[in-house]
């Protein structure tokens, strides 16, 4: 058996896999925002999961980011190199709003009487410029300790090219402050630019006392529960990790929550056939795209929470706060807008009769006839229908526009705005959305998906089965990923394989700790797989591309090889190669622990039919049509597998809704996954 | 014209926001200097045919803006009958495109079939173009003396590379391989644009795209006018100086905006400014006509992205001949006038809106450049980075710490660890300035103190020109502490200057010290707990909490005396009242 628990803000997502009856068990609880180990328990219980039976236990959660995002995470202090108490306070010193004099940073993680300096200096080359003070070190670690605080982020200049005045440090405070939680840049970063490090390690410092005694009280309950299976967690970089390894390194669970659904997008699109993909991961906040290309999930080796930089490769996931709840708004120059501002759950949409009085995104979506007031999250809240067409039509007066083209107008320009997100992830980052599949899910992501393939040319969307539960259910399909990197910087010429030698003795030292590591989990050699990729460059520029490599030991037969793969990476990013020289950058090699590929249950076969489905139709107003046009209704849980439905259609199911337009076509997969061709018909 | 819908109009300005971020994203990942990938010293956007913006990224605001005025000169040069498709034009005539000679626009024009639809247009900084000096020109007395003009050569002709042009870049420059890489970047974030601008209107059709595009621009125009209609009618005037002109070390450069708000203008006028000066200080009118508009679109349409339109109700007069108002062949090489100019404006406006505008920031960029010759590779090396500074206080909050000023909201620092790998040099400290934000009610930002110290034969550069006169506070606010250079600290030779241009001998050290805001308010208004944090926090001295604010915390327990906070605040009083504090 096989169990993943998805803990997000609001609900606990939880699937229970039975392979030895190939059954699939689908349960929403509550989050215990004070108790979130409790949850998931409870949890346990109402899916009836046997603990003593599960081999796997898959967790992803969300408990990092919303320390984060609510600022409740520890009181960290910084101790750095004397004369850079303010690299962390000053950051980069830019700032998005360009023409805002007024700006203020976000609210920083650690005041600046928590930063602490030390005399030591590195140089560039990890050359030692002075000694580190021992006794200085000794009196700031005695203050942090008067200070009563809960972690320390270590971060010295260089420290990149050389850790050892940070594990210097950490010695330190380890025998001064001993129950104080440490973390040090180098650990887990190796690439210059101060702040982006020491915000890197602030991050971890600042998640870590939060998710180490969550993970340690889950750990021990499941553990008295007479759990023996792996306890397993997602990772912000893809795959999964061990528990030990989250609690010694929490800021790999920033994205753990997302990267569920990332990850299992890549599983299921291998299992179904769609290697190149879109996901698209709407809730009632927030969007989140992200894009797998070939079967790889497509990575950033930098990214920002709420301005903050994390410099460790990272899935590339873009969030855009567009979701349903999402508030519909006249501008000062008399032009409709859509969020960002949100109505969130509470007070919620005007038709949820919770005291909402601005139109949202479900608003609309109701008011154009999308939605069933009678069946929204199968029937547990019973919209108005009358209040959100009240509330619209104020909005419509203030437009000039009729109620209905206000409200398909809300929807087409939150599509709009969602289609745009796709852009970022795809064609501003040289992919062709043509040559991908969209894979809609969360609660309104098959909603809006078939509109936004249409808009950007995505030939198809895939709705996976349990859309509503999906990052739960990409968990059960992952793989166990340590990653591994050490910057090398070196020119590549097909005529100098000899800097091919210390290329491969470096790969040969990460293909060892690789192993150890994958030993250490109890993976035997078969279910061991090592990629390796190196950060190329053209010599003189900053910015590296990633290119795979053919394994991790070079002959020089491979080198043009390497070196033409770069140019055309190059230039389907950038739209140019040159003739320049090519230099190798960071040398990068992932080590997986295979997990068996768990069997999904399929569905049952019937033909092309899908009458038995059926529920009847329902007219819903089109954008720019002036009249409303009949969409026939299906029911998810009766269709088969074969079954086909020409649109405009829309399958409802407990807790999500699908549309398909006029020209699309659906049919059912196998495993229930719902295929819309957007098109098809024309 | 035929109508579109307003949520078809929203779709194409989505459309073309993405596309000027990917140019944006394009240009910092392709390029080859740290000024561009790390500082982000460029400018970008969009543009119609009739050369107004659309779109643009994040970089330097007065880049952009500028660049408004560039492409309408290169159409008048070229004309329209000799701009083709894979036209890619390049240009740095100080008059036209608003900027130095080595900031250089690229601009390509973009067609949809064989129509002229629009523009791309990105402004980057080159390291040399064989001006008279290495790095940056800091006295010249003409342009011809500031590097090589190109007035509008075609780098691409009709998709075709001019080998001759980039031959006459190559052998002019002492940097040409970083040179032409980053033109490369330049060319390919260009290429980029036009591709995506083609792509949204073979998608919507012509008539449409066109369409759109009045209805986009006439809706910027509607949102800055709404806002205009909101401000305080009436005429006020500011002064201001800047250092010196470079070549006349001891003279003040005065600047004055006097600044009319009516129903439907609002209107800058530079008369009474200093006449043109006899160094490079004198300003390109599109630079004059740029910075303005900063302002205007910074007091009423700061939240949504900038197009043409919300610019139309400004109107600036800078008479020819005058500091605002460069003319052939005055030298124009040191833009600082152009980063000063805007609290000038704001200064003249703060009379009018106590309670919106902002004190004084530490009002420069404090730009510190190295050049010299690496010692293991003997090639040129030029390093640079831009100095935040601190943000004025206003009526609802103090200044921000150490944040880039106005003119470049999207530059950033050059990180020590890049700056030490790339040039060999050592950053001895990096950190704020204690009791530099301007006291006050609220106070104003820190600015920041940085030290170099050169470990070869080296020259240094400093782009500072605010460092004789105190960032002006508000509504009884006092002067932020003003920014400076020490040359040489703590020897015999030590220095105070402002703008140098210096040979560095191994083991020499320079001091960079950024400006603080001003302050807004009577500091003895100010909460004593704040107070308090702001000595927790060293952003001000127990001294400075006394003699300024008049708070007194007690040793014993390091929280505030109140009894003895009462007595010094009564003494104190009252202060003299001014309402913009200055010099």
């Amino acid at each position: 058996m096989r169990v993943a628990v998805d803990v997000g803000g609001t609900f606990t997502d939880v699937i229970v896999l039975d392979e030895t009856r190939g059954s699939l068990r689908f349960e929403k609880v509550e989050t215990v925002p004070t108790d979130p180990a409790r949850g998931v328990l409870s949890g346990f219980d109402k899916a009836e999961a046997d603990i003593n039976a599960i081999r796997y236990f898959v967790h992803g959660t969300t408990l990092a980011l919303n320390a984060l995002l609510t600022r409740t995470g520890a009181r960290v202090a910084i101790v750095t190199t004397r004369g850079f108490r303010d690299v962390y306070e000053l950051g980069r010193n830019d700032r998005e709003p360009m023409y805002d004099f007024k700006y203020r940073k976000p609210e920083s993680l650690v005041p600046r009487s928590h930063v602490f300096e030390v005399d030591q200096r590195m140089g560039f080359q990890g050359q030692e410029l002075s000694a580190f003070n021992e006794a200085q070190a000794r009196e700031v670690a005695q203050q942090i300790a008067a200070l009563d605080l809960d972690a320390v982020a270590v971060c010295f200049l260089h420290a990149y090219a050389n850790p050892a005045h940070e594990q210097r440090m950490r010695d330190v405070l380890a025998e001064v402050c001993p129950g104080l939680s440490v973390t040090l840049s180098s650990d887990l970063s190796r690439e210059y630019r101060e702040y982006e490090r020491t915000s890197t390690a602030v991050i971890d410092a600042y998640v870590k006392p939060i998710t180490r005694s969550y993970l340690e009280k889950l750990d021990d309950k499941l553990a008295e529960s007479g759990l023996q299976g792996n306890f397993l967690l997602t990772r912000s970089g893809g795959g999964a990790m061990t528990v030990e390894t989250a609690k010694h390194q929490p800021v790999q669970l920033i994205l753990s929550g997302p990267a569920g659904g990332v990850i299992g997008s890549a599983v299921f699109g291998e299992l179904t056939g769609h290697k190149n993909l879109i996901t698209f991961d709407m809730g009632g906040t927030s969007l989140d795209v992200s894009l797998i290309a070939g079967g790889e999930i497509h990575m950033e080796s930098q990214q920002r929470f709420q301005g903050l930089p994390i410099s460790i490769p990272t899935i590339d996931i873009h969030t855009l706060g567009t979701g349903g709840g999402s508030i519909a708004w006249v501008d000062d120059g008399g032009h409709l807008q859509v969020g960002p501002q949100s109505a969130g759950a509470d007070p919620g949409p005007v038709c949820y009769d919770k005291g909402g009085s601005q139109v949202t995104f479900t608003d609309a979506a109701l008011a154009v006839g999308y939605l069933d007031p009678a069946n929204f999250l199968g029937g547990d809240i019973q919209l108005n229908a009358d209040h959100a067409r009240q509330a619209i039509a104020s909005l419509a007066e203030q437009l000039g526009m009729s109620a209905d083209e206000t409200a398909a107008g809300i929807l087409r320009i939150s599509e709009a705005k969602m289609a745009g997100a796709v852009r970022v992830i795809s064609v501003e980052r040289g992919f062709h959305p043509g040559d991908f599949t969209l894979l809609a899910f969360g609660g309104g992501g098959a909603f809006v998906g078939a509109a936004v393939a249409r808009e950007l040319g995505l030939p198809r969307v895939v709705v996976p089965p349990g859309q509503s539960n999906f990052s739960a259910f990409g968990m059960l399909m992952i793989d166990l990923v340590h990653d591994f990197s050490q910057t090398h910087v070196t020119a590549l010429e097909p005529d100098q394989p000899q800097s091919l030698e210390a290329i491969n003795a470096i790969y040969a030292d990460l293909h060892a700790a690789g192993n150890a590591a994958l030993d250490e989990d109890g993976f035997s050699d078969d279910r061991k797989v090592f990629q390796a990729q190196a950060e190329l460059r053209y010599q003189g520029q900053e910015h590296t591309v990633n290119v795979g490599l053919p394994g991790t030991v070079l002959q020089a037969d491979d080198i043009a090889t390497i070196i033409a793969s770069f140019g055309e990476a190059h230039r389907a990013q950038y739209g140019h190669a040159m003739d320049d020289k090519v230099e190798v950058v960071t040398l990068r090699l992932r080590a997986l622990g295979l997990l068996p590929r768990p069997e999904i249950p399929r569905l049952e076969k019937g033909d092309a039919n899908p009458e038995s489905a059926h529920k009847g139709a329902r007219p819903v107003y089109q954008y720019g049509q002036g009249e409303s046009a009949d969409y026939q209704i299906y029911d998810r849980e009766r269709l088969l597998w074969g079954n086909e439905i020409e649109g405009p259609a829309i399958v409802e199911e407990r807790t999500a809704t699908t549309v398909i337009h006029a020209g699309d076509r659906l049919g059912v997969g196998e495993f229930g996954e719902l295929i819309i061709k957007i098109g098809a018909q024309s | 014209m035929s109508q579109v819908d307003a949520v078809t109009i929203e779709v194409i300005n989505n459309y073309l926001q993405s596309a000027a971020r990917e140019m944006n994203r394009n240009l910092i990942r392709t390029s080859y200097s740290t000024i561009i990938y790390e500082v982000h010293d460029f400018g970008l956007g969009i543009y119609d045919r009739h050369c107004r913006m659309l779109a643009e990224a994040p970089g330097i605001a007065l880049f952009t803006r500028g660049n408004d005025y560039a492409l309408k000169k290169m159409i008048e040069h070229l004309g329209y009958d000799n701009i083709y498709p894979g036209d890619l034009i390049l240009l740095n005539y100080p008059y036209w495109s608003s900027a130095h000679v080595l900031d250089v626009l690229a601009a390509s024009p973009i067609f949809a079939g064989d129509d002229l639809v629009g523009f791309t247009a990105v402004k980057v900084h080159w390291l040399d173009l064989g001006q008279k000096d290495p790095g940056y020109v800091l006295d010249s007395t003409d342009m011809y003396q500031e590097g090589l003009v190109m007035p509008c050569l075609k780098i691409y002709e009709k998709g075709v590379r001019n080998k001759a042009v980039e031959d006459l870049i190559r052998f002019n420059s002492r940097m040409a391989s970083h040179v032409l890489g980053d033109m490369n970047a330049q060319v390919s974030s260009c290429r980029t644009g036009e591709k995506r601008v083609a792509e949204l209107v073979e998608k919507f059709g012509l008539e449409t795209f066109e369409t759109a595009v009045e209805a986009i621009l006439d809706h910027g125009e509607r949102l800055a006018r709404a806002r205009l209609a909101k401000l305080p009618k009436g005429t006020w005037s500011a002064e201001d100086w800047v250092d010196d002109d470079g070549i006349n070390k001891d003279d003040l450069v005065k600047l004055k905006a006097t600044v009319t708000i009516t129903d439907d203008e609002m209107i800058v006028d530079w008369t009474g400014s200093s006449p043109a000066v006899e160094g490079p200080l004198n300003l390109p009118i599109g630079l004059t006509v740029g910075l303005c508009g900063l302002i205007f679109k910074g007091i009423t349409t700061p939240d949504t992205p900038a197009n043409e339109g919300n610019f139309r109700p400004l109107k600036v007069i800078a008479p020819k001949g005058e500091v605002m108002h460069a003319e052939p062949p005055q030298p124009t090489f040191a833009l600082w006038i152009a980063l000063l100019a805007p609290e000038v404006i704001t200064k003249a406006l703060a009379q009018a809106m106590p309670d919106t505008i902002p004190a004084c920031s530490g009002g420069d960029v404090f730009t510190v450049m190295g050049v010299g010759t690496h010692p293991e590779s003997g090639a040129m090396w030029v390093e640079a980075t831009n100095e935040c500074v601190g943000f004025g206080a206003h009526a609802g909050a103090d200044g921000e710490n150490g944040i880039m000023h106005m003119t470049q909201p999207g530059s950033r620092n050059n990180p020590v660890e890049v700056l030490e790998t790339k040039a060999p040099w050592i950053i001895e400290n990096y950190c704020l300035r204690q009791d530099s934000g301007g006291p006050g009610q609220h106070r104003g930002g820190l600015g920041i103190t940085r030290t170099y110290k050169f470990l070869t034969d080296a020259s240094v550069l400093t782009l500072v020109k605010k460092t004789k006169t105190r960032p002006w506070g508000m509504e009884g606010g006092e002067t932020g502490e003003n920014g400076h250079v020490i040359l040489w600290p703590e020897t015999e030779r030590e220095t105070f200057t402002g703008m140098i241009y210096e040979p560095m001998k191994p083991g020499d050290r320079l001091v960079n010290n950024s400006g603080g805001g001003g302050g807004w308010g009577d500091p003895l208004q100010r909460d004593p707990e704040a107070v308090l944090r702001d000595v927790q926090n060293e952003y001000i001295s127990s001294a400075s909490a006394r003699d300024h604010y008049g708070v007194v915390i007690s040793p014993e327990t390091g929280r505030v005396d109140e009894a003895a906070t009462l007595a010094l605040r009564a003494s104190q009083a009252p202060q003299e009242q001014r309402k913009v504090s200055s010099l």
